[in-house]
């Protein structure tokens, strides 16, 4: 594991929507180049946690620190702008517009042409899918693609820090594990990723470290491979066989 | 304001009560013939705001046509007048039938629309009306403008001071009735939120048809009583212009309050008779005070006057 | 019976007409698509380019296009201030019901901004006989004003530029963008109260360039945006709420529909069948003819 400062510090957090309270004093790390997942339940309050990191929703007390810079309360466009990247589990694409026009958009922060094509080349790496289909429309694709082109869209900034809400939400089984194995070698390559996923059992084999939210609080933190023998999280969480 | 589900057959409140007793005794007091003249105007203004209201407030659904209906009745009732030889008594009560048909008939026409689209068809119904009445000249006389008996032979104020306090007294508590009575309370949920009503087992359609129809009624009726009080017509009372000045008024007083109109309506006219600089910027501050009501201060004057009443506990208040 | 030639003269009538509705029209549905607002102060723009170019060309001897630029100029900042001024604060304190309340309060701009004009420059007419003396003759023999030919060509141009801003230009498309998925615009770092405030100050400009190109026609007055304000929704509702696209065949076809009724009819009696027509439209097809986007904005 690479040692180094955390890129992500989020410090006795509490958020929800309006007067409806859903995160309770959650803090979580993320050191640079780690794959970190947050497990729970459905309501457990995981994409409550990205959406306010994301900017989405303002937090109603605690503090969020990325790169020395604290973002909690930044609107989202800015904090999307300091290089996070959040890939939201009902994906908000453009539906009209071409799926090249998606992914450019997706480098809307990034004024530099040259860069751009850089990351566009990198897209088209990653998801040579995409870049077949780069002239139809985005509302046109299949589930699965409409994934990818989420993600692509989110790697076009060149993100320090990816946010990706339930990936393999709805795909079926071989495309979930194409996303899995994108997201490890996007981990590989160097890019730290912060995921909430159903698939407990999948998740914990791909991350390095977990957090395991239930009504709102952290409950349980450890490595990704202690936590699979965790006799709390094999019951509640492995129980029944996931997969 | 109460939402209680039963009826309650006394539906105003000591304060509303003495304000309305004090409005009755004061053109004893007040001899001006123009002062009563405000007062009447007031009293006009402020009640076709609480029938516009009763939709806007009750069921979320801005009638924009609102002032074709109240034409509608005037026109109605004149013509009546004019070509039966009806009494001018009666006259408005032709009227408002007359406008509760045409209420009927809008509120069937918006049924399937939500918002702004219900918003729109409303303006156009009321824009076609406008029309019809300009273009059948024959009967209307268009844009000449049309002579319009008048209640009474004395030019006096005051009995028509009474007059229009009685309508308006009239508007206040049948409004007032249905909207705390059970009928009142489906308009609110359909109001707040149509599907949910539906869930619950409220039917929209019966409800948005019978809130059309009754405000429009109530519409036309204070149409004919203008018709009467003014004695002359033009297609121009049909504009879309004195619709937002109603809405304007309904909206500062407080959407869904009723009385907040009234209210509005005796601030407001009054206020731009004295200040005479301001009589050519009135159009300009209604418009103003709209946008800063939206902004700033959505529940309007009612808002207002509910936020003092919970810090300040006068003793009359408490039952 | 109407013989080819009085049928074509109607036709380029009517097309010529719709070109000035397409350019109000494609304002309107701009800010119904990205804001969420239906803009009952779309004339009151119109009203501002009127008056901006009768003052440029007949008080300060400007030349014409230069009379036509500065209401164009005029229109945008009007519309970045009442942007800034008015759709900013309410989008911060009430994003709730943000429909029927944009609606009530550009009624009320509407009135502020109609009534004002009055105050400060009377009702009479401020009209000009004309920017460009001559007429272009068409092959029936009717003649067309170079006014009117030069308004259309205008219009048309204002389109294409619109067009092409929206589709190759990096601002162009996180206009697009926000209009389509507001929450994905965020998430690329789109600045929305700025693409806000771009829109408006877009739609406003375009409506200012059709006041002030038709100025010789139609002379600068308070309420003179009250007709282009009625036309535009039309189209707006004939083609369905926040379809842009479909803003400028509606445009034409609203040109073409009220000249032969105009024709057919008279002036009053045009107005009631017309609106009938659309009445019918919006109980039939309440999402406009082509298409269905503006239902799903509707959630007011």
């Amino acid at each position: 594991m690479l040692k180094a400062g955390p890129l992500l510090t989020v410090t006795q957090l509490e958020s929800g929507y309006n007067h409806l309270q859903i995160l309770w004093d959650v803090s979580l790390k993320v050191l640079k180049g780690e794959m970190v997942a947050l497990l729970g339940r459905n309501g457990a309050g995981k994409t409550t946690t990205l959406r306010t990191i994301a900017g989405l929703l303002k937090p109603k007390a605690g503090q969020i620190d990325f790169m020395d810079h604290r973002i909690d309360g930044l609107p989202a466009h800015e904090i999307s702008r300091m290089r996070i990247s959040f890939v939201p589990e009902n994906l908000h694409l453009f539906p009209a517009m071409s799926v090249m026009e998606n992914l450019l958009l997706g480098a809307y922060g990034i004024r530099d042409p040259g860069r751009t094509k850089g990351s566009l080349a990198f897209v088209c790496d990653t998801f040579p899918a995409l870049a077949r289909r780069r002239k139809q429309l985005a509302g046109s694709l299949s589930g699965g693609e409409r994934r990818m082109l989420a993600l692509g869209r989110g790697l076009m900034s060149q993100p320090e820090l990816l946010l990706v809400d339930e990936p393999s939400l709805g795909l079926a089984p071989k495309m979930a594990t194409t996303v899995f194995d994108t997201l490890s070698k996007l981990k590989l390559a160097g890019l730290t990723i912060l995921l909430v996923e159903q698939n407990v059992h999948t998740t914990l084999q791909i991350s390095d470290r977990s957090y395991v939210l239930e009504q709102g609080r952290i409950v349980m933190e450890g490595r990704s491979k202690e936590l699979m023998k965790d006799d709390h999280v094999c019951k509640t969480y492995l129980g029944s066989g996931d997969d | 304001m109460s939402t209680g589900g039963s009826h309650r057959w006394v539906v105003l409140s000591p304060l509303s009560l003495f304000l309305l007793a004090v409005l009755s005794v004061l053109p004893l007091w007040v001899q001006d013939e123009y002062l009563l003249q405000l007062l009447i105007s007031s009293l006009l203004l402020g009640s076709q705001a609480m029938a516009f209201d009763f939709t806007a407030g009750f069921i979320n659904v801005i009638n924009f046509g609102f002032s074709a209906f109240v034409g509608a009745g005037a026109y109605t009732s004149a013509l009546l007048v004019l070509h039966w030889g009806i009494s001018p008594w009666l006259g408005p009560l032709g009227g408002a039938v007359a406008s509760a048909a045409l209420g009927f008939f809008s509120g069937v026409l918006t049924l399937r629309l939500q918002g702004i689209y219900a918003a729109v068809m409303t303006w156009f119904v009321g824009l076609t009306l406008l029309s019809l009445t300009a273009s059948l000249s024959g009967l209307t006389r268009g844009y000449r403008g049309l002579n319009v008996p008048l209640f009474l032979e004395t030019a006096a104020r005051r009995p028509y001071f009474y007059i229009i306090f009685g309508v308006t007294f009239l508007t206040f508590v049948s409004l007032r009735w249905t909207g705390s009575s059970r009928v009142g309370l489906a308009f609110r949920a359909i109001g707040q939120n149509l599907e949910s009503a539906r869930a619950s087992g409220v039917n929209p359609t019966k409800y948005r048809v019978i809130n059309f129809t009754l405000s429009c009624a109530f519409a036309g009726l204070l149409g004919g009583f203008y018709a009467h009080f003014l004695g002359i017509l033009t297609p121009d009372v049909m504009h879309s212009r004195q619709t937002v000045e109603v809405l304007a008024l309904a909206y500062i007083g407080g959407r869904g309050s009723l009385w907040g109109g009234l209210v509005a309506a005796f601030i407001f006219v009054p206020l731009f008779e004295y200040l005479k600089p301001l009589m050519e910027l009135r159009l300009v501050i209604y418009g103003v005070l709209l946008i800063l009501v939206m902004i700033w201060c959505p529940g309007g004057l009612a808002a207002i006057y509910t936020q003092l009443k919970q810090q300040v506990r006068w003793p009359f208040m408490q039952r | 019976m109407l013989g080819p030639t009085a049928l074509w003269d109607l036709f380029v009538t009517g097309i010529f007409r719709g070109g000035m509705y397409a350019l109000m029209a494609v304002g309107l549905s701009l800010v119904f698509g990205v804001m969420n607002i239906p803009h009952f102060a779309h004339g009151e723009f119109y009203m501002l380019g009127a008056y901006t170019a009768y003052f440029a060309f007949a008080v300060f001897h400007f030349p014409a296009f230069m009379a036509i630029l500065s209401a164009a100029s005029m229109g945008l900042l009007a519309g970045v201030l009442v942007e800034k001024l008015v759709f900013y604060p309410l989008r911060r304190r009430h994003p709730e019901e943000w429909v029927l309340n944009t609606f009530l309060v550009t009624v009320g701009l509407s009135f502020v901004m109609q009534n004002a004009a009055l105050a400060v420059w009377g009702g009479q007419y401020r009209g000009i006989t004309q920017y460009w003396q001559g007429a272009i003759q068409l092959g029936s023999g009717m003649h067309i004003s170079l006014d009117r030919a030069i308004s259309f060509i205008v219009a048309i141009f204002c389109i294409a530029v619109l067009w092409w801003f929206l589709d190759f230009t990096r601002t162009g498309k996180a206009i697009r963008a926000v209009a389509q998925d507001e929450t994905g615009a965020l998430l690329v770092g789109i600045d929305l109260d700025q693409i806000h405030t771009i829109t408006f100050g877009l739609s406003s400009l375009m409506a200012a360039i059709a006041g002030a190109s038709l100025l010789s026609l139609n002379p600068a007055y308070p309420s003179v945006g009250l007709a282009p304000l009625y036309k535009s929704w039309y189209v707006v509702v004939l083609v369905g709420l926040g379809n842009m696209a479909g803003a400028i065949p509606g445009g034409f076809l609203v040109g073409l529909l009220e000249t032969f009724s105009y024709y057919a009819f008279g002036s009053g009696w045009q107005d009631v069948i017309s609106l009938s027509i659309l009445i019918l439209i919006l109980l039939l097809k309440p999402a406009g003819l082509f298409g269905n986007r503006g239902i799903s904005l509707s959630k007011a």
